[in-house]
């Protein structure tokens, strides 16, 4: 009987120890993904010896470079209350992408106070949030007085001071009053500092076949995100690729992967770019990472885990073409100033997903005339500041 | 002294309820993060050099040490 490919399962645990294998637990760390590609190349070496012939040997094989890579739906976690302290197995994926994980188990503060001097783009807190500048940088705060549900009260901070004045991501149509809470959330931050991210076991079966992947390392990640509209709909992603080393394979039955839940679709909610809502198409964050491999004879495979050495991060996007009365786009790009760009969508507690770049440089945007309305599409470019990418899940 | 920026957060999970209440407290953030922060990899130090750094030299001998695996 054939093997069929939808008889492929994946568990994902935070490996404890560097090159030893860290067994996930399975149902708990079975993590649904799509479009699975184990790739087991082999190294050669051509063997150049003279053979007294025309012919020559063939190559040596050398080795094996291992590479995994598969897609995972943007999925909040859901449930009522946010996920324990590394359980969340998307955020497994974020925190070995040089993602923080944040989390705020109960609303900051706990009970509801009142903003002051608010603006269209700012206000300053009250006594229940602390004095200290970039502390609540990139996290959902949700604004009792600026909707009437709970999407439409759901903003981003873009920044905040010492004197606990919060900029918004958005442009509200008149100056913010009312109560503000910093919601229970579970986000993942993008971390710059020079502390290698985390390292991840794998298991993956192949119906059957399982292999232990040991020392996975993020080698590529982009989370493209489509709108969905009345003529094609499609799941917001993210897309990673793994460079590993198979610790062993045996015959073992792939165990059934339980359901995870809804996924929102990127509709009904917010685009917004440089403090102006915008008509996205769709737009892709990419972190642009780079790995190395230090060589080490001392190994089987003659190389150390990989380890990251650097990544240059962006967000491209295709929207709608503007006047420049309504966005310049040509001035932001001409100016490189910071702006700001804020994606949420979905509608409850546990459902909603936040994209969040509180300073980007537009770069120019193209217009694309290739349909029937102009389209632009350009980069966002991602400077090296900490929480220069930040998803968040509010609860 | 409290600390007037945010450090930054580094890898792990952390707890911002406990990072905020320790700014509200005035309390240094670097220790207070690293007390919010949950971990389950063990961190990567740095690995000693295999050979002595001022050793005596020794061109023929094999590298036989036992601490000088990167495992």
């Amino acid at each position: 009987m054939a093997l069929k490919s939808n008889n492929t399962a994946v568990a994902v645990a935070i490996q404890s120890v560097v090159d030893t294998f860290t067994a996930p637990t399975t149902p708990a760390d079975l993590m649904p993904v799509s479009n699975l590609k184990l790739d087991i190349a082999g190294v050669t070496i051509a063997n150049d010896e003279y053979t007294g012939s025309p012919f020559k040997n063939a190559d040596s094989v050398a080795g094996k470079k291992v590479t995994l890579s598969y897609t995972i739906k943007l999925r909040p976690p859901g449930g009522v209350a946010i996920p324990a302290a590394n359980a969340f197995l998307l955020g497994r994926i974020l925190q070995a992408a040089k993602f923080t994980e944040v989390r705020t188990s109960a609303a900051i503060p706990v009970a509801a106070e009142a903003l002051s001097a608010g603006t269209t783009t700012g206000a300053t807190l009250g006594a229940g949030a602390a004095a200290t500048a970039d502390l609540y940088k990139g996290m959902a705060i949700a604004l009792a007085g600026m909707g009437t549900n709970y999407k439409e009260r759901m903003s981003a901070i873009r920044s905040y001071s010492s004197t606990k004045v919060v900029a918004f991501v958005e442009t509200f149509g008149s100056g913010v009053t009312g109560n503000y809470q910093i919601p229970s959330q579970i986000g993942y931050m993008r971390d710059v500092s020079s502390v290698d991210p985390i390292l991840l076991s794998q298991q993956v079966w192949l119906d059957g076949h399982r292999f232990d992947l040991v020392n996975c390392r993020v080698t590529q990640m982009t989370s493209p995100v489509p709108t969905s509209t009345k003529d094609q709909a499609a799941y917001p992603e993210v897309n990673v690729t793994f460079d590993a080393t198979i610790s062993a394979n045996s015959e073992q039955s792939t165990p059934a992967v339980p359901p995870a839940g809804t996924i929102p679709l990127y509709k009904d909610g917010d685009g917004w770019l440089a403090g102006v809502r915008v008509g996205l198409k769709s737009f892709t964050v990419d972190l642009g990472i780079q790995t190395e491999n230090p060589p080490n004879p001392n190994k089987v495979d003659g190389v150390d885990a990989a380890e990251l050495v650097g990544g240059v991060a962006k967000v491209q996007m295709v929207r709608q073409k503007y006047r420049p009365s309504t966005i310049d786009t040509l001035a932001l790009a001409d100016a490189q100033a910071y702006q700001p760009f804020f994606a949420q969508w979905g509608n409850a507690p546990g459902q909603m997903v936040q994209i969040v770049v509180p300073d980007g440089r537009l770069d120019y945007q193209n217009p694309d005339l290739g349909g029937n309305i102009i389209m632009e599409n350009g980069d966002l470019l991602i400077d090296a500041l900490s929480r220069g990418v930040c998803i968040n899940f509010p609860y | 002294m409290a600390d007037s920026v945010c450090p930054p957060l580094g890898t792990g999970s952390v707890d911002m309820n406990a990072l905020s209440d320790a700014a509200r407290k005035n309390k240094h953030l670097d220790a207070a993060l690293v007390a919010a922060t949950t971990r389950v990899e063990a961190q990567v130090t740095v690995e000693p050099d295999p050979e002595p750094a001022m050793a005596p030299e020794q061109p023929s001998a094999p590298d036989t040490g036992p601490t000088g695996s990167a495992q």
